[in-house]
């Protein structure tokens, strides 16, 4: 009885409405929604927990370690608003949701004794946050194209002015930008946009005014940079880009006299404050591509550019003197110990020769010579290289490149991923051949590198950060291994160390390459590599007894198959092997030699199937750095398990 | 339809101009820093090739050092020298007593400067000989007295210009026959033998003198150096015979005995001091830990952030309200409206200590006993001109006292924990004592009426102290002597 109550009210209620609500009707044509569920899980044998190797320490950060499973969900939507507009934005769950969380929510509730589970604060959340929102539209305005409001990766700059954000950071940034076509056909075209500045890590001590970071500033809802690209074809044979970049953060003049006293127009307050710069960048490029027609074999390519660093020591803590040297940023003075910009200049000259003599041998050259205080404070920090040659920082497992930047960032990654380092100050060349026929690639690199920093006496103490750690070759391996960005467990040169207190120094360094794919079996390929550094550095001038030099070498072997079409497997092994002589020490102590030898093996799988993507690496690494007892320094042993596995679904 | 191009081309550009950060170049257009807000002391440097390293200031508790960074006051940040004219920028603070001084090799000439206040400036301050007599009476008046610059009231010491106060006085003798003119004569003969080009570590001329007490007024520590005058057989009394140091020392004790830089005691006013513990861990008056932070935002100490005092006539019955009436006094008092009235934890202004976590604020009120003086105030931790809310100490109520000098010392000074609930909080009192509510003459830990200074514990609003505090940093009020 009372169910038959219910259903009849419920459908008297539906039938009086009905009229009164207009159709619902789906424009699927002008509507785009996608989804992705990605999955990852890791393991160490260590004590930490967490799904991210190498987090960040330098705040309350508790989603950095190796144990762990973790979920993300990111809903992509994207409309078709009319013909002339769209508009778009991604849904996204926070990273570092364990599934052994439960019930965390967000809670945190500091310096309470918290027994609930749910106090890990929204890092552990999961929440679901707006990001990569963005409209854009076509006016009827001449030249114009597109004028996009919101966000995007800064992706239509280049390395050296401000870089394509690393890839979690893709669509933070939002801005303003207008693109247009002077001439047909892509003869001339233009790009110029207006970013706000991140607040985290674009200026000064690696932000633009965050008040618990820096004592000295407090403003950064002002802070933009600003760039322009303009990009044109001189016949079919010539390209050209230039691009130029205006970082400017600014901060409050603290003696406006609105701030210093009573409102009085007699002091000259006039209720406004003034502003006063607390770092102003300025980068510019140009480079130009030239593919003759009449020969097609051959493609140069030329950059020179140009940058800017002023930092105002009134708005900026100086870092290198109080900061352990860690700066993203030059404080330079003048003899009359005024601040003043840094300056630098940097080009390359990239000349390729594709398979001239139809033998399968392709030679490429690229001279470089990046100055001494060039820097993109704002360029790419990750996720992208400036040079030909492979460098120092790369290995057999271990990917990477170079980046003309202090900025660099290797933090927020897992140990799977590449690594960088800055090539500030790097002058010299790279010869590459690069050998394919048949089942077989190989490629063997000649790189010499002098450096723009060599000098005596550089004043590290106030005006170039030296980041602490200026020499022996850096272990990108055992880095991620011990979910430590302060590298107390002596893991050699920090990447973006450029400057010591006295340098000179040389490098030298051979890459062989080879990859074979097995004919016999379906997928299977051979790869392997030689690596050969020798680097060294005089130190001080006028003796021996600090010279420092580091040997590396380096093989490495890999086997891949695929047995089936969905399913993909390798088994490798390195060997690397460092001596080095002076590594340890400093001008007073003395130096101490250290050998390196480390061992390592994985096994990896990955299996496709109908949309769904699965991966799986397992590591082990056995380190022994020997260190000189002398100099009172003890050795160290790593004995590394550790595995990484992903799934993910898109839709 | 011509024109609807170029101006719809317009308006977007202006649009796309827009919204990007680009009216910071806009308002910004022109805008030179402004210069740091000083307390500026200007004169004559009257010795050739003056230059600005030769030049310091200095108060009771020693000379300044130069400006740290930008909260600093207390401290010099800019000198300069100009033909023969200097300026020494202060950093921005009230400033009273204090001496200018000019290093000339093996001497050195002072200068005193009553009173300098906020963002302003005092010029002729020369430093020359007529001021180093001055400066030179002064200092050894006080050091007879047992006192120093630091306790004099400068109302006092420039008295009505007219016929009272001891630099009017002094002004005036100089021009007349008597002590102080001839020991000016004095003092320019030694200035006269001055070595520039000296690389003495210590003045060996006019260094400040002693005197001992009265009756006697003898020099303990002379103003000059003995063993200069004996190696450069200094004649400075002109009776052909080199002189030692008694000569000088005679006439500084007769030009002493003249004048009362100390003043006389204010027969109608009080100094009125407040200061409250900002340290972490205080104790509130129920002996619990004080949370300074829980009632602040941000919760963390700022370097734009300080302490302010907040007062204004108490009006509420009950408790009782306020006999005196005058609105001037409230308006010292700041009438009720927080964070404009700064209080001190740099040494100056009444401040005992620097950097101790103790701010210091001194008023000069009223003070008639059969009149009742009741204040009602709060401390406040902001920056200037910010509202009450993220900054009080607490929301709604306040501290209330009554200007009575209990111990007789000519101070009325109250110590307070900030974010103390449990002293002398007038309504919503958190002592159980109190029974929530608090009149001015209920006492509460047996330390007589919380309404009125009491002796104190450090850091522990809870105890009462072993015997009441008569504050050294800053002198009683005192008037210009007549008699």
């Amino acid at each position: 009885m009372t169910r038959t109550a219910t259903a009849l009210r419920a459908a008297l209620v539906a039938a009086a409405l009905a009229p009164l609500a207009p159709a619902a009707r789906a424009d699927t044509l002008a509507f785009d929604m996608s989804g992705k569920i990605y999955t990852k899980y890791m393991y160490q044998n260590d004590n930490t927990q967490g799904c991210l190797s190498l987090s960040n320490p330098f705040w309350v950060d508790n989603i950095g370690g190796h144990n762990g499973a973790c979920t993300e969900f990111e809903l992509n939507i994207k409309a078709n608003v009319g013909p002339r507009v769209t508009a778009g934005v991604r849904l996204q769950s926070r990273w570092g949701a364990l599934w052994q969380d439960w019930w965390e929510n967000g809670d945190l509730k500091p310096g309470v004794a918290d027994t609930s589970g749910e106090s890990l604060g929204m890092n552990h959340a999961a929440y679901v946050k707006l990001r990569g929102a963005y409209i854009r539209v076509a006016p009827p305005i001449p030249t114009v194209k597109w004028v996009t409001i919101g966000s995007t990766d800064y992706s239509m700059w280049n390395e050296w002015t401000i870089g394509k954000a690393r890839y979690i950071d893709r669509e933070n940034g939002s801005g303003v930008f207008v693109e247009g076509e002077v001439l047909p056909r892509k003869t001339l075209t233009y790009t110029v946009g207006a970013m706000a500045l991140p607040k985290l890590w674009a200026g000064p001590g690696w932000q633009t005014g965050l008040r618990d970071n820096d004592p000295l500033a407090s403003l950064y809802g002002t802070d933009w940079a600003f760039a322009a690209k303009v990009e044109g074809r001189l016949g079919d044979d010539l390209r050209l880009r230039a691009v130029g970049a205006w970082l400017q953060d600014w901060e409050t003049d603290r003696y406006s006299p609105m701030l210093t006293g009573q409102p009085s127009s007699d002091r000259g307050a006039d209720h406004s404050v003034g502003l006063s710069t607390r770092f102003r960048g300025l980068n510019g490029t140009l480079d130009a591509v030239f593919t003759p027609a009449a020969l097609d074999v051959i493609q140069v390519s030329a950059l020179v550019a140009a940058s800017s660093n002023y930092v105002s020591p009134a708005y900026a803590t100086n870092l290198v003197s109080s900061g352990q040297g860690f700066s993203p940023v030059l404080f330079r003075t003048d003899k009359a110990g005024r601040a003043v910009a840094s300056n630098g200049m940097a080009a390359k000259l990239l000349v390729e020769l594709f398979d001239p003599w139809k033998a399968g041998l392709s030679l490429k050259a690229e001279y470089f010579n990046i100055g001494s205080e060039y820097n993109a404070v704002m360029g790419s920090r990750r996720e992208a290289d400036v040079l030909l040659t492979e460098g120092m920082i790369t290995g057999g497992f271990t990917r990477g490149g170079q980046l003309p930047t202090l900025n660099i960032a290797n933090e927020f990654v897992d140990w799977d991923e590449p690594w960088f380092e800055s090539c500030i100050g790097w002058h010299g060349g790279t010869l590459l051949a690069e050998y394919a026929r048949g089942s077989l690639k190989t490629s063997l690199e000649y790189t010499f590198i002098g450096y723009n920093t060599n000098k005596q006496d550089r004043d590290v103490a106030t005006q170039y950060p030296d980041f602490l750690y200026t020499h022996g070759f850096t272990d990108t391996t055992a880095f991620t291994a011990d979910s430590d960005y302060a590298n107390v467990y002596d893991r050699g040169r920090d990447p973006r160390s450029v400057y010591t207190r006295w340098q000179d120094r040389r490098t030298h360094l051979a890459v062989l390459n080879a990859s074979y794919a097995i004919p016999a079996a379906r997928g299977a390929s051979l790869a392997g590599k030689v690596k050969v550094v020798d680097d060294r550095d005089g130190r001080k001038a006028g003796t021996t007894a600090d010279d420092y030099r580091g040997r590396s070498l380096l093989g490495f072997l890999a086997l891949t198959l695929q047995p089936t079409a969905e399913l993909k497997t390798t088994l490798g092994y390195e060997y690397t092997r460092w001596d080095e002589k002076n590594r340890n020490g400093n001008q007073s102590t003395g130096f101490y030699d250290s050998k390196t030898y480390r061992h390592t093996a994985r096994a990896g799988l990955s299996y496709a199937f109908g949309g769904a993507l699965l991966g799986y690496t397992l590591e082990w690494f056995r380190k022994d750095l020997q260190r000189d007892a002398a100099g009172g320094y003890y050795d160290m042993k790593w004995n590394v398990w550790r595995a990484k596995a992903t799934v993910e679904a898109a839709w | 339809m011509v024109t609807r191009k170029p101006i719809l081309l317009g308006l977007v550009a202006l649009a796309a101009a827009g919204g990007c950060g680009l009216e910071n170049f806009l308002s910004n257009v022109g805008h030179a820093r402004y210069p740091r807000p000083a307390s500026v002391v200007r004169g004559a440097a009257t010795w050739t090739g003056a230059r600005a390293g030769q030049l310091s200031v200095s108060d009771s508790r020693g000379v300044f050092e130069p400006c740290k960074d930008f909260t600093d006051t207390r401290c010099v940040f800019a000198t300069k020298v100009e033909n023969g004219q200097y300026e020494i920028r202060l950093g921005s603070g009230k400033y009273s007593m204090i001496e200018v001084r000019g290093r000339v090799g093996d001497m050195e000439l002072r200068a005193i400067v009553p009173t300098l206040g906020e963002e302003s400036e005092v010029g002729g301050v020369d430093l020359d000989t007529a001021n180093m007599v001055e400066a030179l009476i002064v200092e050894a008046r006080l050091s007879s007295d047992a006192t120093n610059l630091g306790n004099v009231t400068p109302s006092a010491y420039l008295g009505d210009g007219v016929s009272t106060g001891t630099r009017t006085l002094i002004r005036q003798a100089l021009g007349q026959a008597g002590p102080t003119r001839d020991l000016l004569t004095l003092v320019e003969r030694l200035a006269a033998r001055a070595d520039p080009l000296s690389g003495a570590t210590d003045p060996f001329l006019f260094r400040t003198p002693v005197l001992g007490p009265p009756p006697g007024y003898a020099v303990t520590t002379s103003a000059l150096d003995l063993g200069w005058l004996q190696r450069n057989q200094i004649d400075y009394t002109g009776d052909g015979v080199a002189d030692g140091v008694a000569p000088f020392d005679t006439l500084l004790s007769q030009a002493a005995q003249l004048y009362r830089p100390a003043g006389c005691p204010d027969p109608s006013h009080i100094r009125l001091v407040f200061s409250v513990d900002f340290n972490d861990g205080c104790l509130d008056g129920t002996g619990n830990r004080v949370d300074r932070w829980k009632w602040l935002s941000p919760k963390t100490v700022q370097a734009d952030h300080r302490m302010y005092f907040v007062g204004w006539l108490y009006t509420n019955d009950p408790p009782g309200v306020s006999e005196v009436t005058d609105p001037a006094v409230n308006a010292v008092l700041g009438a009720g409206v927080p964070n404009t009235i700064p209080m001190y934890d740099d040494g100056t202004n009444g401040d005992e200590t620097a950097g101790d976590g103790i701010w210091t604020v001194v008023f000069d009120v009223p003070y008639d006993p059969a009149v009742k003086l009741r204040v009602g105030y709060k401390y406040t931790w902001g920056t200037l001109g910010h509202i009450w809310t993220g900054t009080e100490e607490w929301p709604g109520n306040a501290r209330i006292l009554e200007v009575v000098d209990v111990n007789g010392d000519a101070f009325v000074y109250r110590r307070d924990v900030f974010g103390d609930e449990a002293t002398n909080k007038d309504r919503a009192n958190q002592h159980p004592a109190s029974g929530g509510s608090l009149t001015w003459e209920e006492g509460i830990h047996g330390c007589g009426p919380e309404s009125r200074e009491q002796p104190f514990t450090l850091h522990d609003a809870s105890r009462c102290g072993t015997s009441f505090f008569t504050p050294q940093a800053i002198g009683p009020l005192t008037v210009a002597c007549t008699q």
